[in-house]
């Protein structure tokens, strides 16, 4: 049974929405519920009970965070083409951010397999415990251009099949996700790492963890690139 | 070089580099690293100080230009240099690179494992290992 039954999408993109319509239809017990525009959340939430609200960014121009008062206490997911604005990071706490096009492995992800509040987050814990500040410094620079690097090359190497690449760029970013305390992320990474090495190309397994390096990106990104030349 | 001993570590990764340098320091500040992105950069190193060897050589599989097998090929296939001790530091846990490192006399190998708190206890035991055990000089 799912844990979130009733899902509310805030999203006015055509495509984005047969998209999320078809991946609802694979799961018998999720309800789904769509708006177009923001500014009738609130009204709609008034007359009906939602577990999960998945908000694209932007809607009709509107940003989600302007709205967010309108989202009560009811969790939500922000499924977006583009980087989470710093400024909504800071003012509006989305349980986790993820990349279009939502494929069906991470939408069971989020509703049935565990609580959304459970799925896998990066931390910081690792580097709160450096005492040298100019390596923290450094270490939190190189992980952030390697993740963002890896944004752009990692979909390259699954569109041309590119065995050899796709393992060499894996195999830096396992230990990465060790760093940052995600057990699941390090798991996948080594297990198609494996497979790649025995010249696999599993493309749903390199999408999963695509998403997955995306979200760390966004995290690292957000929460240190503000701070380039100050200490974190 | 002007430090006599010296733990010489082969790794391409600045963050592992700087995760392995920060572990070190904790168990042991009295011995400097040298370190270098390939095998090929270790090799010329040891060539251009074959009077002032490292005590041990801490080496990652995985590296461009010349990697760890190659590199260990060289080196024990070397007079010379065949007689320091190497330890494998890997994210493979691969059975065919386990025994290939040890065919080629490797002292250790040790996976890369997912919490800081376990690699701390592998860099902490490599380190007992330099202080505790006779090494050729």
């Amino acid at each position: 049974m799912a844990n979130y039954q009733h899902i509310l999408y805030l999203e006015d993109d055509a495509i984005d929405i047969k998209n999320m319509q078809w991946l609802s239809q694979q799961i018998d017990t999720i309800q789904l519920h769509i708006l177009e525009d923001l500014s009738e959340v609130d009204t709609f939430l008034q007359s009906h009970t939602i577990d999960l609200i998945i908000t694209d960014q932007y809607v009709q121009h509107s940003h989600f965070s302007e709205y967010i008062s309108a989202f009560k206490n009811i969790p939500y997911v922000v499924l977006s083409n583009s980087d989470l604005e710093k400024s909504a990071v800071l003012t509006s706490q989305p349980i986790i951010v993820l990349s279009k096009p939502l494929y069906l492995s991470a939408f069971e992800e989020l509703c049935i397999k565990k609580e959304v509040n459970s799925v896998e987050q990066p931390t910081d814990e690792y580097f709160d415990t450096i005492t040298d500040i100019s390596m923290k410094n450094e270490m939190l620079k190189l992980l952030t251009e390697e993740f963002k690097n890896a944004v752009t090359q990692f979909p390259k190497l699954i569109a041309q099949q590119q065995t050899r690449e796709a393992r060499n760029l894996i195999h830096k970013l396992s230990g990465k996700f060790s760093l940052l305390k995600m057990k699941q992320a390090y798991n996948s990474s080594r297990n198609l790492e494996k497979e790649l090495a025995n010249g696999i190309f599993n493309t749903t397994k390199a999408t999963d963890l695509l998403q997955k390096i995306k979200q760390v990106s966004t995290y690292l990104d957000s929460k240190f690139a503000i701070h380039d030349s100050t200490d974190y | 070089m002007t430090t006599s001993k010296y733990l010489m570590y082969l790794e391409d990764d600045p963050i592992e580099l700087m995760k392995f340098k920060m572990a070190f320091k904790e168990v042991q500040q009295d011995i400097a690293i040298t370190s270098y992105k390939n095998g090929l950069e270790g090799w010329e190193h040891l060539i251009a100080n074959s009077n002032n060897l490292p005590q041990i050589i801490v080496l990652d599989l995985r590296m461009p230009i010349m990697n760890g097998f190659e590199f260990l090929e060289k080196l024990k296939s070397n007079v010379t240099f065949r007689k320091i001790p190497v330890i494998v530091l890997t994210t493979s846990d691969n059975e065919n690179d386990i025994l290939y490192s040890f065919d080629h006399q490797v002292a250790g190998y040790f996976v890369k494992p997912f919490s800081t708190e376990d690699y701390n206890e592998i860099i902490l035991k490599i380190n007992q290992y330099w202080e505790t055990s006779k090494i050729p000089l």
